[in-house]
Formats: C-alpha cells, structure tokens, sequence
C-alpha cells in the first residue's frame, strides 16, 4: 500500500524533470563537474526534489535552481562541461515557462528542440572548421594512442593492441622532454587502411549530425524518424566516447521533445537514461574498454 | 514584424544567451587559443583534447642557470614535491597548478603577467630543494612560460609539437 502510493506520487508528476534532478545528482558526485561551493548548493535541492516531487512545478526551487547552475558556469567557465551548459540552459527555459505560465509541454518541446538543433549544429561547425578534425588525424590521434576504443577496429586489426603500446610509449616520451626544441616523432599504425577508415569515420559522424540537426529543425515532420535518428546517434557515438552524462542530457531533451504517444521511443530514452546514469555513478566509461 | 516578434516568448530567452555564447566560443576557439573543449560552443570532439594534447611549460633563465619545467601536467620533481608539502604553501602551489590548467584551456587569457612572477617566485623559493641548482639572488631573471600543442600530421603519421602560445617576462 506505501509502496503503491509512493510511486502513485512520482507517476503523477512529470518524470522527466524528475531525472533532470537526479542527473545533477549524478553530477555533483564526480569531483570535476561542479564548482565545490556550488555542490552544497545544488545537492539538497535536488535531493528534496526527487524525495518530495511535488516540488517539480514549483517555478522558486526552479529559479533557485537555475541560478546556482549559472553561478556554477560563472566561477568555472573553463572547467565546465558542455552538458552542463545544456543543463543550465534547460532549467532556465522551464523556470521561465512556469513563471510565465505559458502551456508548459508546447512551449518546453519547442525550446528543446532548438536547443538540440543548436548542440548538433555547433558540434557540426566545429567540425568543419577544425582541420585535425575533417583530415581524419584527430579520430587516428584518438585510437592509435588508446585514448578511445572502437570495437570494430579489433575486428578489422586484431593485432591493433600492440600499435597502441607501442604509441603509448612514445606518447610518454614526448611528454618527458624538454620541450627547448621541436619534437618530431612517428607513430605506428597499420597502414594506409586505417587512414582512410579514420576519415570515413569523421565524415560519417559529421554527415550523421547534420541530418539530426536538419531534421531537429522540421521537427515535428518525420518526427519517429528524427528519434530514431538521434537515439541511434546516441548509442553508436556512446560506444567509442566517455560521455554518460551528455549522453544524458540529450536524452532528457530527446524525451522532451517526443509526444504522449510515442511510448516507446520515450521508454527508450528514461531506459537509455537510467543506464548511462548508473554506469556515470560506478565509473564505467564505455569509450574506454581498454586504458 | 510584429506578427514575428509576437512568436517570441520570454522562454526563448536562454536559447538567445545559448546561441550568443555558443557562437563567442567558436571565435575564441578558432582565433584566440581557447580550445574547442569547453566553454559552452559544443566543439568537443573536432580536436584533441587539450588534457592529452597541451602541455605548459616554464622556462626560467638567469645567469646562474636555466630551469625547464612542465607546469601541466606536472612535473614529476614539482608533483612529488607539492605532495610533500603543508599548509599554506601547499594551498599556494595547488592553486598555481590549478591556474596553470586553466592556461592550458585557455592560454591568452589565462596567462597573466601576476601568474608569471608569481609562479616563478615559489620556483625560485624551492629550487634548492628541487636540486635545479638555480640561486635566487638579484641577477635579472627572464621567465617565459609557453603552452605546446602536439599535433598529429595523418599524411605522414607524425606527431609533433608546436608552440601554441607563450610570454616572457623580465623579473
């Protein structure tokens, strides 16, 4: 009977601003995210939120909220992640829609969905604009010293673990010199293949988030289509990146975005969520099998 | 345009400062060193991150000697060092790492004249210490601290370093 009223009160209020909160839980337990003093701030809140949900619609723990995500940004500009950024955009767009009172589901799907055309669009002109990036040297920089595993790479290269040992090696070297003259060293690789495999990839990942910033943008036309798209994006980008808590982020806003009907695509997004949370809390980072 | 300006919504304001922000970053990021990483452009992942592909380094030059020391990330003599220590001198040294990864994010702005005397005062204070066999008397001291950015060439695989951005400074 207790259990069944407790989680009566969750149903009834909107879940998904629900684990927005215990996404910044999540957050103010990893020692880097949150400016120190904006912690203590932000973790009682939080935790009076997911306990007491009936405080979801109150616009004060909103602005509260909001305004100690900005001070966050504020002292920690340079050391703070871009989901956090998403995340403090996010609270100040409900705070505003409930001060405001306008219709609180339109209003929040249309910022949202602007909100991740803006991410995937930014993400997409940096990519163009960064010739590391477009050249396939950054995505070979990644792998060839192990800082990111692609599991596909083993299958295509079995041996590729020794590359990286090897490159690891030299990596370390370079990072023990002197640095009073210039450093020139070569890596080892295996071969011409793995180049072009390094730029398909690149522009493969940069065509991919143009077509779910294209289709963020027409949003609500071919609108399974566009969850399919970004959830995809999600889980294949999530296998070779560290990235639980952006990951995250999008998903909050992906479930924002879906309409009631939409049961699974929404289902998919709190599962997708509660997962990445949960491997964030006990460490496990995906794009990191190996190191 | 006022039909327009009616869609608009105070809601839509965050979207604006997101948009201004965003667009800030990628200037910064394409023309004043800051990397691509952070601050609020969501340009993660079209570089290498600065914690694996920019290093600070100080070089310390008076007539007695030269010191050559990584700031960030540390150098072992200075890391071993610092952990060794207590209390405010601890705090100090700390903070100046802290700072010094700051640099690394963000070397044009981050990297202040204040940063520079200060940071090679302490080294001087413990260079006995560190065994750099520098002494701190009153010889002009010329301090330069630069930040190196390794870039990897796919064409011929090679991986080099390249100064990014540095300062020097007569103390």
């Amino acid at each position: 009977m207790f259990i069944s009223n407790f989680l009566k009160r969750y149903k009834k209020q909107n879940f998904i601003l629900l684990l927005f909160f215990v996404f910044l839980i999540v957050s103010t337990l990893n020692p880097y995210r949150l400016e120190y003093f904006v912690k203590f701030l932000i973790l009682p809140i939080s935790i009076l939120v997911v306990v007491f949900p009936v405080l979801l619609k109150e616009w004060k723990i909103w602005l509260l909220t909001s305004i100690f995500l900005v001070l966050n940004l504020f002292f920690n500009y340079l050391h703070t992640s871009n989901h956090l950024f998403i995340a403090t955009y996010f609270s100040w767009i409900v705070t505003l829609i409930l001060i405001s009172k306008h219709d609180f589901q339109d209003s929040l799907r249309i910022s949202s969905k602007y909100l991740l055309a803006l991410v995937m669009g930014m993400a997409v002109v940096h990519k163009i604009t960064s010739p590391e990036f477009y050249s396939g040297s950054f995505m070979s920089f990644e792998f060839l010293l192990g800082l990111r595993y692609f599991f596909p790479i083993i299958l295509l290269w079995p041996n590729f673990n020794s590359y990286i040992e090897e490159n690891r090696s030299i990596y370390t070297e370079i990072f023990n010199k002197n640095f009073d003259e210039e450093i020139n060293y070569n890596l080892v690789s295996p071969g011409e293949e793995f180049f072009i495999f390094s730029k398909v990839l690149s522009f493969l990942t940069i065509f991919y988030e143009a077509i779910v910033m294209l289709f963020l943008l027409v949003y609500p036309k071919y609108r399974r289509l566009t969850h399919i798209l970004l959830i995809s994006f999600i889980w294949f980008t999530y296998l070779y990146t560290n990235e639980n808590s952006f990951f995250s982020m999008l998903c909050i806003l992906g479930y924002v975005i879906s309409y009631e009907d939409q049961k699974k695509i929404r289902t998919l997004y709190i599962l997708t969520i509660i997962l990445m949370l949960s491997m964030d809390v006990i460490g496990f980072r995906s794009g990191f099998l190996r190191y | 345009m006022r039909k327009r300006l009616k869609i608009l919504k105070i809601y839509h304001l965050p979207l604006f400062i997101a948009l201004i922000l965003a667009i800030t970053q990628f200037v910064l990021s394409s023309n004043f060193t800051l990397t691509r990483w952070e601050g609020g452009g969501f340009g993660m992942y079209s570089e290498p991150n600065p914690n694996s592909s920019r290093i600070v380094v100080i070089s310390i030059k008076n007539p007695d000697g030269e010191i050559n020391l990584r700031l960030n990330p540390p150098d072992n003599k200075i890391f071993s060092y610092i952990k060794k220590m207590k209390g405010k001198k601890k705090d100090d040294w700390d903070k100046l790492i802290e700072d010094s990864d700051r640099i690394r994010r963000f070397p044009k702005y981050a990297l202040t004249d204040e940063y520079i005397r200060k940071v090679a005062n302490e080294l001087l204070d413990i260079n006995y210490s560190l065994n750099l066999k520098m002494r701190s008397n009153n010889n002009p001291i010329t301090v330069n601290v630069y930040v190196i950015q390794l870039k990897l060439n796919i064409k011929d695989n090679s991986m080099q370093t390249q100064e990014l951005y540095s300062k020097i400074l007569n103390i």
